[in-house]
């Protein structure tokens, strides 16, 4: 006989009707001037006290990711020349390509003409301490330009660089810029045994969806066949080659892993309830939590981080368990009625929605953003999937059959077999797992490198790298951002910064920064009047060694001719600094970029060592200070997870007496193996594996409370709720290990060890000797 | 710099002896060190005489040159993967001292390439054009394909028969010179003094 559903109920159900209409209504209100912030570095802290540098990381990093890159090799440069056309023609057109460029509009010589009327005043430091020393390392160096062959003294002629600085100071400059050299209308590069030839373009948009994705990928993929069919070997470099490599992994994954895991899912809900109805309102408490969420959290305001999104709606997961419990109702012995199997789970679960909240609630202690964000967003979702257990459940399971007598009977016999703890295959089970838990936590390794998260391709990766090789450009993303109004004394600064950073390194080129074009007027003006002293006497001396009239007037008109002082304004304006004129922002707080030489081992700290004293200079490591910043975030949820712990603890041991070890056991055996299981993997220990915890946590926790807080045979049903929440999280997440994506791979790796453990044991903790199904 | 990519070229090919100018890759000396004495002769616009020095040179291959000057005053350069180095007589055998530091990767590399013997790199350097010359012997002319080297040096010109005997380069304001090769010598090792104006 079919139950019909009482007043209160439908009232109940009606209620919890409006609020999802009224959440419903926040978000259609909302979503218009929605922006949801996904990019990683908005977690970052905001740099009150230097806003112009968070400017220049920004600008450096749209600059970065704009660019992209290929070089075509070929032993022949006339044959790389044409495959580098090839690959251009197909390169011009793509979507959001601009800037396609295989050929230099000036053939490098713009430069060269624009330093000529300063060129005496721009020494390399080698040469600086010659011309201090004095008038006889000036006529060596003369000699050498006069009797050695043209090359070997580095001059670049007697008539317009008699003591050979200007080439040497051409060489110190290229060996700064990197590997690139033009040729011919061209740039070209060296290496491998063969010649290289640069291709760039520029990205105005990124794709804005997968299968724009795939047709720029497409796009390139045919560009580089076009040069290979010409002849040439072709090599990547840019972030976009990244992330469209990221972005079709994922999309394949995801339809895998998703259809897999919801087969899965279902599968297994079917098996469990054998109702559809009942499957059906499996998904309905998580998808409401989430809806009310996202509505509280855009209420609240400010920007709604894709983090929160991702953490929040994954610890809402945790909702799924109560609707489970209630259902799990189907199992009692006694026909189905939803308000019966309420009155008995009530405690249970208000037990599990107070020792989730104190549990998630703990991250509003963070002083973070994002992470209290995270707090607020699970918290919220899991009242409103508790809110529907509580009041849509009742009223929409009425009238549901119990499971199939089989079912339940095979089941029983499940969980009755199951070892108890305290018996001996339960103590051998356990004994062996902790012992590979504690050698998995003695390999356990933290860290927080943003790069880690992301999947690597390792073709994609090799090509990088030997580009990074052959190119040797400066500038892995760290710089000396230098502040200060007066653009002289950034300038000597940056020169103050640039010898010690050679003192410290050796044998490396320069630091590249536009001192090293353009250096500071104190340091020209030092030059000049090192030419002013040693130059007549020098000059002197070579006439009369060289039996030559005239040529000590002719070497001073020659040095005369080239030491106009040349400033930062001339050479901005001058196509000499098109390349370099990001190192070098104007503004209201001006900033220069100085940055360390490709090759430099020099680490964080010793790079930060380096500028010290130096007043408004400082060292920027983006990337690094992503990774602390997530290493804050990771110690933040891991002390409020701890302290929400010690909560909870508090509250079972209160409600639970002497049972209290029936939840809190399985909860810390599951994040113990869980951990240790990554320590295993060999898998690094960061926020995402944090994540993976809180969500064991909170599960472990309610599968202990459901199985202690069940009596008077509804002990199997609880099993029942406990397993099918266990194993559907484990479909669910349990395919992200497989993700080729680390970040994924490692919240699928600790949830499928952290939650089986938790489950398995809490089973284990089922009260003994009381039989099921009799 | 490039001026300095053009040394490479100019001693290798000159040292190493092109045998005939259409098998660059036959070049490559099975030796592992060449010597040799030079006679050089400049040109220069504005010098009322030539300027003439002679001298010794020395190529250890995969690692660089050494020129020595001996007449008409004693002075030595040194061109190596680490940078361009002054080489002086000093107490305990040659000692040096740099002229400019810093990877002179791209010099190095022309010039092992041409040990190795792979035309493309001077290929892709200068354009070859093969000139008229007495039975057993050649004329190769070189004319820099880079924008800015060509402003310096504008061709070159290499001549030979078994080995490069004459380099001739022409340098885009007028100036000339042009240097003599002879007594060459193969070996096995540097001397001392060689290993020492290396670095070694």
């Amino acid at each position: 006989m079919r139950q019909v559903p009482s007043v209160t109920e439908g009232r109940r159900a009606f209620l919890w009707g409006l609020l999802m209409l009224a959440a419903a209504g926040v978000l259609a209100w909302r979503l218009p001037t929605l922006r949801v912030e996904s990019r990683l570095s908005a977690l970052l802290p905001a740099d009150e006290e230097a806003p112009e540098v968070a400017a220049a990381v920004q600008a450096l990093r749209e600059d970065a990711q704009s660019r992209l890159a290929f070089l075509i090799g070929h032993v022949e440069s006339a044959r790389a020349a044409a495959a580098a056309d090839a690959l251009a023609a197909k390169l011009e057109g793509l979507p959001g390509v601009r800037e396609v460029r295989a050929v230099l509009p000036d053939g490098g010589t713009a430069a060269f003409e624009f330093y000529r009327s300063h060129q005496a005043l721009l020494l390399s430091p080698d040469d600086q301490a010659r011309l201090a020393a004095g008038p006889a390392a000036l006529v060596e160096a003369a000699l050498r330009t006069l009797y050695l062959p043209a090359a070997l003294s580095g001059s670049f002629g007697f008539e317009v660089d008699p003591f050979g600085q200007a080439g040497r100071w051409w060489a110190a400059l290229q060996g700064a810029v990197g590997a690139l050299r033009p040729r011919e209308n061209r740039l070209w590069v060296e290496g491998e045994g063969k010649v290289w030839t640069l291709v760039s373009a520029r990205l105005e948009e990124r794709p804005r969806d997968f299968s724009a994705a795939r047709v720029l990928e497409a796009g390139f993929d045919a560009a580089g066949a076009a040069a290979r069919a010409a002849g040439g070997e072709v090599l990547r470099t840019g972030f976009i080659f990244h992330e469209l490599v990221a972005a079709r992994r994922a999309q394949q994954e995801a339809g895998v892993i998703g259809t897999v895991s919801a087969v899965v899912l279902l599968g297994l809900l079917w098996l469990a309830f054998r109702r559809w109805r009942a499957v059906g309102l499996v998904f309905v408490p998580v998808a409401a939590g989430c809806l009310l969420a996202t509505a509280g959290v855009l209420l609240a305001g400010g920007p709604l981080y894709l983090v929160t999104l991702v953490f929040g709606s994954t610890l809402v997961g945790v909702g799924e368990d109560y609707g489970l419990h209630l259902l799990s109702g189907l199992y009692e012995d006694e026909p189905y009625d939803p308000s019966r199997r309420l009155r008995r789970v009530a405690r249970g679960l208000w037990l599990a929605l107070v020792t989730s909240l104190l549990g998630y609630g703990a991250l509003f202690l963070a002083p973070i953003g994002a992470l209290r964000q995270v707090g607020l967003f699970s918290c919220l979702g899991l009242l409103g999937a508790w809110l529907t257990t509580l009041w849509l459940f009742p009223w929409a399971s009425r009238g549901l059959d119990k499971a199939p007598e089989r079912a339940r009977r095979s089941f029983a016999r499940l969980a009755q077999a199951w070892p108890r703890a305290g018996s001996r295959v339960a103590l051998f089970g356990s004994v062996c797992l902790l012992g590979l838990g504690a050698w998995g936590w003695s390999r356990l390794k933290v860290d927080d490198d943003v790069r880690l998260l992301y999947a690597r391709d390792p073709q994609l990766h090799a090509e990088q790298a030997r580009c990074e090789a052959l190119l040797k450009t400066p500038g892995d993303g760290r710089f000396f951002a230098i502040g200060g109004v007066d653009a002289q004394a950034r300038l000597r600064a940056e020169e103050t910064l640039r010898a010690r950073l050679a003192a410290l390194e050796p044998g490396l080129p320069p630091a590249l920064g536009v001192s090293l074009f353009v250096p500071s007027l104190e340091a020209q003006l030092r030059v000049r009047e090192g030419w002013r002293r040693a130059l007549p006497p020098a000059a002197a001396a070579l006439e009369a060694q060289l039996g030559e009239p005239g040529l000590a007037s002719r070497l001073r008109r020659t040095l005369a001719a080239q030491t106009e002082p040349l400033t930062p304004e001339a050479w901005l304006a001058s196509p000499a600094s098109v390349p370099f004129r990001r190192l070098w922002r104007e503004g209201e707080k001006p900033l220069a970029l100085l940055l360390p030489p490709y090759g430099s081992r020099l680490d964080a700290a010793a790079l930060a060592r380096a500028c010290e004293g130096l007043p408004g200079v400082r060292y920027v490591d983006p990337l690094g200070a992503l990774a602390a910043q997530l290493g804050r975030i990771r110690r933040h949820l891991f002390w409020s997870l701890s302290l929400g712990a010690l909560a909870v603890a508090a509250v079972l041991f209160w409600t639970l007496g002497a049972s209290v070890w029936g939840a809190l056991v399985p909860t810390f055996l599951g994040v113990g193996l869980s951990l240790g299981a990554l320590g295993l993997a060999g898998l690094p220990l960061n926020l995402f594996a944090g994540l993976a915890v809180a969500l064991i946590l909170g599960m472990g926790v309610d599968y202990g409370i459901f199985v202690q807080e069940s009596r008077g045979g509804g002990e199997a049903a609880a099993l029942m709720a406990i397993s099918v929440g266990a194993a559907s999280n484990l479909a669910a997440f349990g395919v992200l290990s497989f993700s080729s994506t680390p970040a994924l791979k490692t919240i699928g790796l600790v949830l499928s060890v952290g939650l089986a453990s938790a489950w398995l044991s809490a089973m284990a903790f089922a009260k003994q000797g009381e039989k099921q199904g009799a | 710099m490039k001026a300095l990519g053009f040394l490479a070229l100019g001693l290798a090919a000159t040292l190493f002896g092109l045998e005939r100018p259409r098998e660059l890759s036959a070049l490559a000396s099975p030796s592992a060190v060449l010597r040799g004495s030079f006679e050089q002769v400049k040109i220069l616009k504005g010098f009322t005489r030539p300027l003439r020095s002679r001298g010794r040179f020395t190529v250890l291959r995969d690692k660089g040159v050494l020129w020595r000057i001996e007449k008409p005053f004693a002075s030595g350069v040194c061109v190596d993967g680490r940078g361009l180095w002054q080489v002086v007589e000093g107490p305990g055998g040659l000692r040096r001292t740099a002229l400019q530091r810093g990877d002179m990767g791209p010099v190095l590399g022309l010039l092992q390439t041409l040990l190795t013997g792979e035309r493309a790199a001077l290929v892709q350097a200068f354009e070859l054009v093969e000139k008229e010359a007495p039975a057993g012997t050649w004329r190769l002319e070189l004319i820099p394909r880079d924008a800015v080297l060509r402003r310096v040096i504008s061709r070159v010109e290499l001549q030979g028969a078994e080995r490069v005997q004459r380099v001739a380069w022409d340098e885009s304001n007028g100036d000339r010179s042009v240097i003599r090769f002879g007594n060459f010598q193969e070996s096995a090792m540097p001397t001392p003094d060689e290993a020492g104006a290396f670095g070694d």
